[in-house]
């Protein structure tokens, strides 16, 4: 079994050594080309248009989708952490609709929880998302993220803040 | 027992050919020694649509490209998900009317997830994009009762010359890279001299998360003078909203480039980008340069936000304001160098920082620093292999602790033939942050945050993945991605997730 692995291994080396690709991208495509090809885009689109041009390149990441970065963790936890300092990324694909339609239908797992939005404690200690304390450690600063306005209760008052 | 032997000596043959192929260095690209392969971006996503190769010839009635392509998307963790995309495209470029030529493009996609029915009150692990997109159908830009997605990312005509000196473009487009607008409607380029061209347009911006409401109209300019590389332009765009008032925005664009080329020394390009959107102004400033004898790259620039908008603002070009972008004034600036070191071997390094003048909604100053190393074709013929570091230091807040944000990871390429690439990559993610996301900025004088631990929760993302184009109209992708969260551990749910996305392309 160990001879066969070799064989395959020396005749697969054998069929790559055979290929020198040629590549028809400028030189500029190099790794560093995610950074620098905002700016290119907007200098001299035309020149990005004579190759891309159905726009399929640009539309994958600014439009269709979201980077290997987005992970569960980041769905979930960590975006809104980023958000605070990393907006001019951000701003690269999304604007403020893609932020607010989430937070309006995007139900937290906190929110599962049993009579949690009856009872007297039940919902003010919850974290968006993922719960991460208790009512007493956690205050509505994370109701804000979604709730941007005191909520009335069922008495007609407004909601206290703790 | 003679035949073992043979196998031994075959063995030792094979290794010592297998060394000696690994260790001498080719270009992986002739010509182009740091060029990354075509699916260099399958490490900024798996995204597999491919663009089509050579289209069908018509002659003068123009080339007709056709894309069909099929998307399934598997997740496993506690939660199970899957989704199926359709995308279609085409594109009639080239067709001859009279002086002038036709281009028509599509590009559209279908798309069905298996999530729960919007506005059950169901939580799900794998929420997404997709999801939300679900709630606001955006093909009847007003509908919040459709589910299901069905997104158009262009479906315009453009008439090119077909008038003397005008370019007409119908349909949903898009408008210039100056600011990225998408909407749907028309634009109209007029040349009327070599040294100036002007855009008018008019139409409804786009989103496909909510029904904005909003109208815009615009003009703009364009200079360019070609034999001192330099570009001025300019742009002015009306913002109508439905409800009127301060959601009616001006905004206001300018730029200048300038081209520096000094043959075999200096190829460089300098930007002067400003904007008033509403009553903030934004500003971004900016340097790249190459020096190709010594294999040298610099990147800088400057940009910031002076004034800010005190009132509402129209929600298209509210990216300025409000969640996302916060509403003070900061400034911020980076600077990257690149240095080739052999034909194979190439670092880069870069810094970026940020300051706000003003403590707002969340706002946070930091500090940023990465680096690469780059071998492109050291370890093997047709192999790009790129190691990359990337951490964030955010600074302390007037009631939250110092973040930080640390990444380290690999990337590597390798091109088989010019149909077969294959791709693998890991990414270690550490964070350290504080319990609470958001700073409770007008409320902080009513309640103490009492508990702010630090947390410090690693994030392991690994993939692998292929591409074959099996024909000229065929192209075929697999990739698999593998996530383990602390995050999910400390919480009690599976901190392991699974994905696997299948691709298939069909281009004529």
């Amino acid at each position: 079994m160990k001879h066969i692995l070799i064989i395959m291994i020396m005749v697969s080396t054998a069929v790559v050594a055979a290929y020198a690709v040629d590549s028809t991208k400028p030189s500029t495509h190099n790794n560093y080309w995610l950074y620098k090809h905002g700016q290119a885009a907007k200098a001299n689109e035309a020149e990005c248009l004579m190759c891309h041009e159905e726009r399929v390149e640009c539309i994958e990441c600014h439009e269709d989708m979201p980077p290997r970065s987005h992970t569960s963790t980041f769905v979930n936890r960590t975006h809104g952490l980023e958000s605070r300092w990393k907006k001019t990324s951000c701003q690269t694909c999304h604007r403020e609709d893609f932020c607010t339609a989430c937070h309006e239908t995007a139900f937290p797992k906190s929110h599962m929880k049993q009579n949690f939005k009856g009872g007297t404690n039940t919902h003010c200690g919850l974290s968006c998302q993922l719960p991460v304390g208790t009512w007493t450690n956690t205050v509505s600063k994370n109701c804000i993220v979604c709730h941007q306005t005191r909520p009335q209760l069922q008495s007609g008052g407004l909601h206290s803040i703790r | 027992m003679k035949w073992i032997s043979k196998y031994k000596r075959l063995s030792i043959l094979s290794a010592l050919f297998v060394l000696i192929s690994y260790s001498i260095p080719v270009y992986a690209y002739v010509g182009d020694a740091y060029v990354t392969p075509d699916s260099w971006s399958r490490h900024l996503s798996a995204y597999g649509v491919k663009s089509s190769i050579n289209g069908l010839d018509f002659g003068d009635s123009g080339t007709l490209k056709i894309g069909l392509t099929t998307r399934a998307q598997l997740r496993y963790a506690d939660e199970d998900d899957w989704s199926i995309y359709q995308y279609a495209k085409l594109r009639l470029g080239g067709s001859k009317v009279g002086d002038g030529v036709i281009n028509m493009n599509i590009n559209v996609r279908g798309a069905y997830d298996d999530m729960p029915v919007i506005g059950d009150n169901k939580y799900h692990q794998f929420y997404d994009g997709l999801y939300t997109a679900r709630k606001y159908n955006e093909f009847t830009r007003s509908s919040e009762n459709m589910d299901g997605d069905f997104r158009i990312y262009q479906a315009n005509i453009e008439l090119n010359k077909v008038i003397p000196l005008t370019d007409v473009s119908l349909g949903r487009i898009y408008l210039t890279a100056f600011n990225g607008y998408k909407i749907d409607g028309v634009n109209i380029k007029i040349d009327p001299v070599k040294y100036l061209n002007l855009n008018l347009y008019y139409g409804l911006p786009v989103s496909y998360y909510s029904n904005l409401k909003t109208q815009v109209a615009g003009v703009s300019f364009e200079i360019p003078v070609e034999q001192s590389g330099t570009k001025i332009r300019g742009e002015y765009s009306y913002f109508m909203h439905e409800d009127g008032g301060d959601l009616n925005t001006h905004v206001l664009h300018g730029r200048i480039d300038q081209s520096l080329n000094f043959t075999d020394i200096l190829n460089a390009s300098i930007y002067a980008e400003g904007a008033v959107i509403g009553k903030a102004m934004v500003y971004d400033i900016g340097l790249e340069a190459n020096i190709d004898k010594s294999k040298t790259g610099i990147s800088a620039y400057v940009m910031g936000q002076y004034d800010k908008n005190d009132g509402a603002i129209n929600p298209y070009v509210s990216m300025y304001e409000s969640l996302l972008s916060g509403e003070r004034e900061y400034v911020m600036g980076g600077v990257m160098i690149t240095q080739g070191i052999t034909d194979y071997l190439m670092l880069g390094v870069g810094y970026e920082g940020r300051f706000n003048f003003n403590e707002a909604y969340g706002d946070r100053d930091y500090h940023r620093v990465f680096g690469n190393i780059d071998l492109v074709g050291l370890i093997h013929r047709n192999n790009y292999l790129s190691l990359i570091v990337d951490y964030y230091k955010v600074a302390q807040y007037q009631r939250l602790d110092e973040n930080a944000q640390i990444m380290g990871g690999f990337r590597m390429t390798q091109v088989f033939t010019d149909k077969i690439e294959a791709w693998i990559g890991v990414n270690v993610q550490n964070y350290q942050y504080h319990r609470s996301p958001v700073k409770l900025y007008q409320w902080e004088t009513l309640g103490q945050i009492t508990n702010q631990n630090l947390l410090n929760e690693n994030t392991t993302v690994a993939y692998i993945g292929g591409m074959w184009q099996v024909t000229d109209w065929c192209v075929l992708q697999l990739d698999y991605t593998f996530e383990y969260a602390d995050l999910f551990k400390a919480q009690d749910m599976q901190p392991e997730s699974h994905t696997v996305e299948m691709w298939a392309n069909f281009l004529w």
